[in-house]
């Protein structure tokens, strides 16, 4: 009786359509909001992308906001691996990474009797920012920090909009897809130098719209 | 007064409707932001120096470092042309820690291709963040196909690292590695008591999953100052996954590659 009931069920499954392909962590936000903070020393020019990211993500409509309020901060680096500053979203350099990458979101969550979202963080690798090396153009995938695109494409450039949506998303709790895309949504396992990804998917909307309710 | 009423009423709806916004306000001027850095990266340079201890020779990977025809920081927003002096020898000191914490000496550097030349530039190219995948194989002494054998995510060992990821070495490109080696990658996503950390970059491993990892067992010994001889490494980049001659990324700002490109290299 249990292998027919097992079949059936196995039937049953396999009609249904295939599952959403983006993912998310089952460790939300028990909070409704959380300000976003910048590193002091962070260039001017890349604090209009990171607040339009968090604006795109709040236009959505979920209930979880991410605010403005005590917009930076100096005196303090945040250590990755001993972060006690749960209070905000801290945009910070990322000081000796071990791994070379551009952009990270690195979140802890306490046990609660259920996992919870304590703290998470977006670490920028400043050195691409600071160190900017102008005769590198074909191998650079330094940071693009502008609201206005440059008319003749990005080349080999970052989008830190795009690349901070994408950390943000990681933020509220989204992982990458699963569905192999490489676009057009923001939470795509994987970014094309030079691609453009400032909005989200309609089903990444709906996802974070699910997850802590509409507002 | 009845202006002044309507646009109360206003704003209160607006503050009801419209989603939370964040804003900046107060921004330091980019002369002050880049004092910031430069202080910043000051302390930090000075604690990886301590971590490395007088024996990595800095002073001649310095001069090395020095001697070689790098291009040099020279972002468009900073105008101040002392600044520009200062990011510059950071940048040069920064080039120098990288090498010395991967594990390469003075006398290492100059016997490679160049006079060093070639590593030099692989070590600024991954301290900027463009370095290619044939550089991060010069820098690494941990460059493998692996297939996950272990996977520990609660394993803190005090090292400001959580989990470990066992791999058997399927083909070796470092020469003290051979087939069915074990090495381990140590990784900062994982669990510890109540405390669970996950990191956007680490990808979850499974077992079976086989990788092409470019991983520096140097890189932790010198910066942990806890591996030992033991073969831990952590990722100079993150892994690729190998199907057949395809790598496929697992991090979303990596760049595909192919298997047989870096075989040809």
């Amino acid at each position: 009786m249990r292998i027919k009931f097992t079949l059936a069920l196995a039937a049953l499954l396999s009609t249904v359509p295939a599952q959403a392909q983006v993912a998310f962590t089952p460790e939300p936000w028990a909070v409704t909001s959380k300000p976003v903070l910048i590193n002091y020393s962070l260039p001017a020019g890349c604090d209009g992308p990171t607040t339009a990211a968090a604006n795109t993500l709040n236009s959505v409509g979920a209930r979880f906001q991410i605010t403005g309020s005590g917009q930076y901060y100096t005196d303090v680096y945040i250590n990755p691996q001993g972060d006690s500053d749960k209070a905000n979203i801290n945009i910070q350099d990322d000081y000796g990474l071990a791994s070379s990458v551009p952009m990270r979101k690195i979140h802890y969550s306490e046990y609660v009797g259920r996992w919870v979202r304590a703290d998470a963080d977006i670490f920028v690798n400043g050195n691409m920012l600071y160190y900017f090396d102008p005769g590198e153009v074909q191998e650079s995938t330094d940071f693009y920090c502008a609201a206005t695109l440059p008319s003749g494409g990005l080349g080999s450039m970052t989008d830190y909009q795009t690349a901070m949506l994408h950390e943000m998303g990681h933020v509220v709790g989204f992982e990458h897809r699963t569905d192999s895309s490489t676009g057009p949504c923001v939470m795509a396992a994987y970014v094309a130098r030079g691609t453009v990804k400032r909005a989200l998917c309609d089903d990444e909307k709906r996802k974070f719209v699910a997850v802590y309710g509409a507002r | 007064m009845k202006n002044a009423i309507i646009l109360l009423s206003t704003c209160i709806i607006a503050m009801v409707a419209a989603p939370a916004s964040a804003q900046t306000a107060n921004a330091p001027s980019q002369r002050d932001r880049t004092e910031a850095f430069l202080a910043a990266k000051s302390r930090n340079q000075q604690a990886r120096l301590a971590a490395l201890g007088a024996e990595a020779g800095l002073g001649e990977l310095n001069g090395i470092v020095r001697a070689v025809a790098l291009r040099l920081p020279n972002p468009a927003f900073v105008d101040d042309p002392g600044q520009k002096r200062r990011l510059a020898d950071a940048f040069l000191i920064d080039v120098a820690l990288e090498l010395a914490t991967l594990g390469f000496n003075a006398g290492d550097v100059r016997a490679t291709s160049g006079d060093g030349a070639a590593l030099v530039s692989a070590a600024a190219a991954r301290v900027r963040g463009t370095a290619n995948l044939n550089q991060y194989s010069l820098l690494s002494d941990t460059f493998i196909i692996g297939r996950v054998t272990g996977v520990n995510t609660k394993d803190d060992r005090g090292d400001g690292y959580l989990s470990t990821v066992t791999f058997s070495v399927v083909r070796s490109f470092s020469k003290d590695l051979t087939a069915n080696d074990v090495v381990e990658l140590r990784r900062l996503s994982g669990e510890s008591g109540t405390k669970r950390v996950g990191s956007s970059t680490e990808e979850p491993l499974a077992l079976g999953d086989q990788v092409l990892l470019v991983g520096s067992r140097a890189h932790y010994r010198n910066s942990t100052r806890a591996g030992g001889k033991r073969k831990t490494a952590v990722e100079l980049i993150p892994f690729y996954r190998v199907n057949g001659d395809t790598l496929s990324p697992s991090s979303p700002y990596q760049q595909p590659a192919s298997l047989n490109d870096l075989v040809a290299n």
